[in-house]
């Protein structure tokens, strides 16, 4: 191998680089956690007119995640939904960028295996 | 430190940012739209009388989309674009961020395993910037499109996210504001996703791969006796002349070459079975030009398998599949290849033998339509009862990231990859070893041709005796070295001191299977366009047939003749070595004639047929145990060397042997490499590396004089 092509190897290594499933599930969840929090949170702090529901729109995530509201308790409920949404969330997505490097790069191994005598 | 890309370096780092940007466009793609459909799916499964009703103002942006189940798909499709475009664009920009990392990564590769992909480190501030441009430039578009198109309920939904985002309004100058915010927020959250999963993800210290070699101290003065003049010995001999040593080769037959033998026949040449050369190391392929200079022509590859009346070009292509086995077997080929890929490449299930080799790699659809009659009818032996070993074994030792280099490089150039052509000596493969013998004659050395080897008497530590047979009695050599290119079961069993009764036993327990060549001359000027034809029907005899004069003008008389070359696989003693050879000539015959309709008898001008003992190494499920058990026994035996396809007991090339040989020839020089890496798993890479910037692993300092320094 000549040393062009040993470091265009490394080249393509580094740009196929994995992402950590479980690293990136990590960060983006902690983002969406914290980030539904803050939300709920900002929202109780700038309250409501009186009669009228504290920030009823956000309330709406209620339809997916279980015991959700914009209130204290709540806004905890939100944090961990959305750890686990954006757990969720980073895992499936650097999954499907390892898997599509997968299937090309043994897709290649295999039509290199074929193409030998 | 970074290094400057080269344009080649940019080029090939523009075509991977590319696959890459697709990649990331599918994925998120694909969540994107399966939210928008799990969301809507839920909702409407949910049901109640308002369900949905803040969802379903995504029509405003989505055309079409609705709280029904024709809508959910609806926003799967534009979820999916949506994902799709925002996925691309952040990798485009973020790629910006790439050049640097991969500067750095090509000046200083990481000392990782060779065949794994490093871990991804994200560069913060650029996925920051990405993140937050990409947020702040849908606000705006958003924002605009809600004016231009927008319903009342469109705006006052809109108009929340004045509550997060100061200074936010429906309007013009209200998005701009909003956008600012935005790109804040996202900057900041992408930096806090970056830096949290940097630090999640740090990689640990990688563990080296490969197994340290031994030390060869190198014994001087040297003699070394080769038995055998196939392309692996000659290789060793070559390389050992070349460098001022002295070799003794002694070959059975009467000529050099061994199974890449020629054969002349009245201007009709054909070699036994066919042999290309073909290697991705480019260091071999310049010492292989400058051997055989003046003599070489490249052949464009045309490989095709012929089954059922149809030709499917090989290596296979799913456009083949669907022309000629149609949708449906289409289809099955897909998704067994995708199931096979999870089965074995993700949950990681044994591979035990062939066939789950072969699925592992094709998938079970594939297998049953193109290997398993062929890799029967090669081995005689059913897949089950066969090795996994043999199966992917030519892109072992060859790294996955070559092969993703050359795709990549190829892909827009236009280029076609190596594996496409292959170059080839224009009178047959026989040259090489010829030219290999011409130039270990010329120095003064002996190739001893009809000499038989009886025994190898091993007095100590690298003072062996050769005795063999010849025209004039039995004679006997002396040398400090022995290379055996011989089968390595007899090699074990004729050695003095004496091998124990398992070694022994597991000397007898390697098989080799046999092959029968039939050349068929012809009077017309062409029959196929390929230069290898793969027969699976059991009922035909041969099994690969080829066309010499596709390869070579020269392999033919003239122009207005051709011949075919079969290969008939079998074992001695069995049917078909039993008949005679008019018999297997007629039978060969036949089925060109009647069965496959290639030529008409009246064309065929005669045949000429040649038999060859150990062409292949069998892989049965115990030959790993068997080897290491001769393997060690030849260890105590300090001096003597395996090679080659008989000697090491491997499936090699052509290439693989003559690289072994030539790597052997370095290690009894003292040089820090081991022949039995070549056409195994392990990677050359590292030894590259670790003799940076000497790249060329044939020209490394021997290891004496490297630590001497």
């Amino acid at each position: 191998m000549s040393a062009a092509q040993f470091r265009e190897e490394h080249l393509v290594r580094a740009a196929f680089a994995r992402l950590a499933p479980i690293a990136f599930g990590f960060a983006l969840g902690a983002v969406a956690g914290f980030a539904l929090w803050l939300a709920t949170v900002l929202l109780i702090l700038k309250g409501a007119p009186p009669g009228e529901p504290v920030g009823p729109h956000l309330a709406l995530i209620g339809q997916f995640v279980p015991l959700y509201s914009v209130s204290a308790l709540g806004s905890a409920m939100g944090a961990l939904a959305g750890f686990a949404g954006g757990f969720v969330l980073g895992v499936v997505v650097a999954s499907g960028w390892n898997l599509g490097h997968y299937i090309w790069l043994v897709t290649l191994a295999r039509r290199f295996d074929s193409a030998a005598p | 430190m970074t290094a400057p890309l080269s344009v080649a370096e940019k080029r090939l780092l523009d075509a991977a940012i590319r696959f890459n940007r697709a990649v990331i466009a599918l994925v998120m793609g694909v969540v994107s739209g399966g939210s928008l459909w799990l969301a809507t799916a839920f909702l409407l499964l949910k049901g109640g009388s308002n369900a949905g009703a803040h969802l379903g103002t995504l029509e405003i942006f989505f055309p079409g989309y609705s709280m029904t189940w024709r809508g959910a798909w609806i926003g799967f499709a534009w979820g999916f674009l949506f994902g799709a475009v925002s996925g691309a664009a952040v990798y485009a920009a973020y790629a910006r961020a790439l050049q640097a990392q991969l500067g750095e990564a090509v000046f200083d590769p990481p000392d990782a395993p060779p065949e794994a992909a490093p871990t991804l480190t994200i560069a913060g501030h650029k996925f920051g910037l990405a993140v937050g441009t990409l947020l702040a430039v849908q606000l705006i578009l958003g924002t605009g499109w809600i004016l231009a198109h927008g319903s009342r309920e469109g705006v006052a939904g809109a108009s929340l996210l004045a509550q997060f985002l100061p200074g936010y309004s429906v309007s013009v100058p209200g998005s701009l504001i909003g956008a600012i915010g935005l790109f804040v927020f996202g900057y900041l959250a992408a930096r806090v996703v970056a830096a949290v999963y940097n630090r999640v993800a740090r990689p640990g210290p990688s563990v080296p791969r490969r197994r340290p070699l031994p030390q060869s101290a190198a014994v001087r003065p040297i003699h070394v006796a080769i038995l055998g003049a196939g392309p692996a010995g000659l290789a060793t001999a070559h390389e050992l002349v070349d460098k001022g040593e002295r070799v003794t080769v002694l070959e059975q037959n009467g000529y050099v070459g061994g199974l890449c033998r020629t054969v002349e026949d009245g201007g009709y040449r054909f070699d036994l079975g066919g042999h290309r050369w073909f290697t991705k190391n480019e260091d071999l392929n310049a010492w292989f030009r400058r051997l055989m200079e003046g003599e070489l022509v490249l052949v464009k590859r045309t490989s095709r398998i012929y089954y059922g009346g149809k030709y499917y070009l090989y290596p296979v292509t799913l456009r083949d599949v669907l022309r000629n086995a149609g949708p449906l077997m289409l289809v099955r080929a897909v998704f067994s290849f995708l199931l096979a890929t999870l089965k074995y490449g993700m949950f990681e299930r044994p591979i035990r033998n062939m066939k789950d080799a072969y699925v592992a790699q094709f998938g079970e659809a594939l297998y049953e339509l193109f290997f398993r009659r062929y890799s029967e009818k090669v081995w005689g032996t059913p897949c089950e009862e066969l090795s996994a070993d043999w199966v992917g074994q030519r892109s072992k030792g060859l790294s996955i990231w070559s092969i993703a280099r050359e795709a990549l490089a190829n892909r827009r150039s236009g280029v076609r990859s190596l594996i496409e052509y292959f170059m080839y000596p224009r009178d047959g493969y026989m040259r090489i070893p010829e030219r290999m013998a011409d130039a270990v004659r010329a120095a003064g050395n002996k190739i001893v041709v009809g000499s038989r080897v009886m025994r190898i008497a091993c007095h100590g530590p690298h003072r062996f005796e050769v005795f063999f047979s010849s025209p004039g009695g039995e004679r006997s050599v002396v040398a400090t070295h022995v290379v055996s290119t011989i089968p390595l079961g007899a090699l074990a069993q004729m050695l003095t001191p004496q091998a124990p009764g398992h070694v022994v036993e597991a000397a007898r327990g390697l098989r080799f299977r046999d092959l029968i060549t039939v050349n068929v001359k012809l009077a017309r000027p062409q029959v196929t366009s390929d230069t290898w034809l793969y027969l699976q029907d059991e009922a035909i005899v041969f099994g690969r047939l080829h066309e010499p004069k596709n390869w070579s003008r020269a392999m033919v008389p003239d122009d207005a003749h051709t011949s075919l070359v079969l290969e008939c696989f079998c074992s001695e003693g069995d049917a078909l070595w039993s008949l005679s050879d008019d018999q297997v000539a007629a039978r060969c015959v036949a089925d060109l004639v009647e069965t496959l309709g290639f030529i008409e008898a009246s064309e065929v001008l005669g045949c000429n047929v040649v038999r060859t003992r150990h062409a292949y190494p069998i892989y049965d499920p115990d030959y790993s145990i068997k080897i290491a058990t001769i393997k060690a026994h030849l260890d105590r035996f300090a001096g003597l060397h395996v090679v080659g396809r008989g000697g090491a007991f491997r499936y090699n090339n052509a290439d693989h042997s003559i690289e072994m040989g030539l790597m052997l020839a370095r290690r009894i020089l003292g040089h820090d490499v081991d022949p039995l890496d070549v056409n195994s798993e392990a990677e050359y890479h590292e030894e590259v590396r670790r003799a940076t910037p000497v790249r060329d692993h044939y020209v490394l300092q021997p290891s004496a004089e490297r630590s001497a320094s």
